[in-house]
């Protein structure tokens, strides 16, 4: 039998680190950035982009869409992000499932929605018209939620298959924010991961959050938990071979602390690749 | 209404104020006393995100009014005119507006003006990258065509009049700049100054601009005034204004695009 | 020196730079690396700054009509805060 391969680990670039991953280029996957803060004609940034993407595979990770906003007024963003993927080439072209503009304010955040047929029927629109543009399948983030509404008549993880099924796009799938929402809602992350198409990922997000008073919060500004780890295992032994990347925004740490988080990634993508009690997942 | 609509309408309401918080918290499962919290959570994420998107394009305005004074001021700002765009690094244009109007502020009577000129930098900064045209554009050009001609400026070319020392206040808060450091500013409050702001490759710079110079870039930029009236008028503001200084000075800098003659551009 | 004598005076001294510096953009690559001069992203922070932005700031200001703050940062280095205005 064929295994999937592993595809090895990326990391999210960010300006403290431009000097030293242009000028060192360490053994990585890929490199990963926010989209919006590359929508320039030109400057430093962008160049420094291109600079990359001599060097690695590029992920472009959108944070500005809003795909669920019911009166978003995002052709402009759209224009400007397929303005973007044309000059970049990019391997992945990603958004969040959530909502952030209405009445013409944005609040520039990821704002969860309550997963009804209405707004199944909005976002698979939206990505669907996101795809015709962009000519290319794009993939869809789960999110960090920190509340819950009343009228939800799915589960996200049924939501994001229901949206594979409609649009055909790939799912970006954060192991972080799965842990997160499940530990404040008190669900087993096991489940989600059961209702979620696996066959769909095409990238595996992992990063930090913090413990607050309020909960588990997803701030990117810390290690990989155990937990979190465990959970890239469960996906690895599910026959999943999308790349991973390490998420890192607040606190930005050296260099080296996420390229070790990436080894770690990469190890557990090599030993459940080749562990013989775990070929079986693979069958179907 | 949709239901999607309303439910984004009130989360947007709590998310603007926690007075909007009892209409949203119906519509979520859960104890609403923690929810309350997690909106207060969701509410500070949208004013940090702002904050960090004007500390971005206003540094220098940040430094000269201290952290607590800028964060309230964004705040405020926020409360007023929020983002409307997706992309952050276009929030923030109308800062010094707000400025300008916000009676506190008149202790700093400078600052809009230093945040108008920030706005300048922030919109260089990410300008189309172009080659400047180099002296020998002016070699095949009789001076009766240079007369008429027009000038086209590099992207991110922009010039700002202020009643205030505008480009040093500027220049000084710079990391790189010596006076910086020190105890206090060379400054001088009473001077009034024309600031210009350009691409110099990758980098913005900010320098300033005698009267006549100004009155001959801003002709040429704002007005799209022909070289020789670009030149009368700014004689008329600064009598032995020089006109081979200030073409030097901009292809040194790389201020010009191209030039446009009549009937043919080149 | 009438109007146009005087132009043609100033533009002779334009065609009189002869070789003029060239500009510095065509040089840049190698004097400076765009990496060392590209700015942080201004939408690198949605959703992961919740730890330290939690309700008590976000609650706080709630009165308009109450201004407690105080510049406090390099406008005492420019000669006081208080300058007034002078012009316009």
């Amino acid at each position: 039998m064929i295994l999937h391969p592993v595809s090895p680990t990326g990391i999210g670039l960010r300006q403290p680190h431009y000097a030293r991953v242009l000028e060192e280029r360490p053994r990585i996957g890929f490199v990963e950035v926010h989209s919006e803060n590359f929508f320039h004609d030109g400057g430093a940034a962008l160049r420094t982009l291109e600079r990359a993407r001599e060097c690695y595979p590029v992920s472009l990770h959108g944070v500005g869409l809003a795909l669920a906003s019911v009166d978003a007024r995002s052709q402009a963003h759209v224009e400007r992000l397929a303005k973007l993927v044309e000059r970049i080439e990019p391997a992945f072209v990603s958004e969040h499932l959530c909502w952030g503009a209405v009445d013409g304010i944005h609040f520039n955040d990821l704002l969860p929605f309550p997963y009804t047929g209405e707004a199944l029927a909005l976002v698979a629109a939206r990505v669907n018209a996101l795809q015709d543009r962009l000519r290319r399948p794009v993939l869809i983030e789960n999110l960090s939620a920190y509340v819950q509404f009343r009228d939800a008549q799915m589960t996200e993880a049924q939501f994001l298959a229901d949206l594979v099924c409609l649009t055909g796009c790939g799912l970006l799938l954060d192991l972080n924010n799965l842990y997160v929402n499940a530990r404040n809602f008190g669900s087993d992350p096991m489940d989600a991961l059961e209702q979620l198409p696996m066959h769909a990922v095409r990238e595996i997000h992992l990063a930090g959050h913090a413990v607050t008073e309020y909960g588990l919060i997803d701030t990117h500004g810390s290690a990989v938990c155990d937990d979190v780890w465990a959970l890239l295992t469960a996906v690895r032994r599910r026959g999943v071979g999308a790349p991973a990347l390490i998420e890192w925004d607040t606190d930005l740490p050296e260099l080296d602390i996420l390229l070790a988080e990436a080894a770690r990634a990469d190890r557990i993508g090599a030993d459940a690749g080749t562990s013989d009690g775990d070929r079986h997942v693979c069958a179907a | 209404m949709s239901a999607l609509l309303d439910a984004q309408r009130r989360f947007a309401g709590a998310l603007r104020s926690a007075q909007g918080e009892p209409a949203m918290l119906p519509l979520l499962t859960g104890d609403a006393e923690r929810n309350r919290g997690l909106l207060g959570v969701y509410r500070g994420n949208a004013v940090a995100n702002a904050n960090a998107a004007l500390t971005l394009a206003y540094p220098v305005c940040r430094q000269i009014t201290g952290d607590d004074y800028f964060d309230a001021l964004v705040r405020r700002y926020w409360a007023l005119t929020p983002s409307t765009d997706g992309d952050l690094n276009r929030y923030g244009d109308h800062f010094a507006d707000f400025l300008d109007g916000f009676e506190p502020v008149r202790a700093l009577p400078y600052l809009p003006d230093v945040a108008r000129l920030e706005w300048l930098v922030h919109v260089a900064t990410t300008a189309a990258d172009t080659a400047p045209l180099g002296g020998e554009a002016f070699a095949g050009l009789d001076p009766d065509a240079l007369a008429t001609a027009r000038l086209h400026m590099t992207p991110g070319f922009a010039l700002l009049g202020s009643a205030w020392p505008i480009a040093d206040i500027w220049l000084q808060h710079q990391p790189d700049a010596a006076a910086g450091s020190g105890d206090a500013f060379d400054i001088d409050l009473e001077q009034a100054q024309y600031a210009v702001v350009w691409r110099d490759g990758l980098r913005v710079r900010v320098a300033s601009l005698s009267v006549g110079a100004h009155a001959f870039w801003a002709a040429i930029a704002l007005v799209g005034a022909s070289f020789g009236d670009a030149w009368a008028g700014a004689t008329t503001h600064e009598q032995d204004f020089n006109l081979a200084a200030a073409i030097e000075q901009a292809i040194a800098c790389g201020w010009l695009h191209h030039i446009e003659t009549r009937g043919n551009e080149q | 020196m009438n109007k146009s004598a005087a132009l043609s005076a100033a533009l002779a001294s334009v065609f009189a730079l002869g070789v003029v510096s060239t500009p510095v953009f065509a040089a840049e690559e190698g004097k400076e690396k765009c990496f060392g001069v590209a700015k942080k992203g201004a939408n690198d922070c949605a959703s992961a700054n919740g730890s330290h932005s939690c309700a008590g700031q976000a609650k706080a200001d709630n009165d308009p009509n109450e201004w407690k703050y105080v510049a406090s940062g390099t406008c005492e280095k420019m000669g006081g805060k208080t300058a007034a205005p002078k012009k316009g």
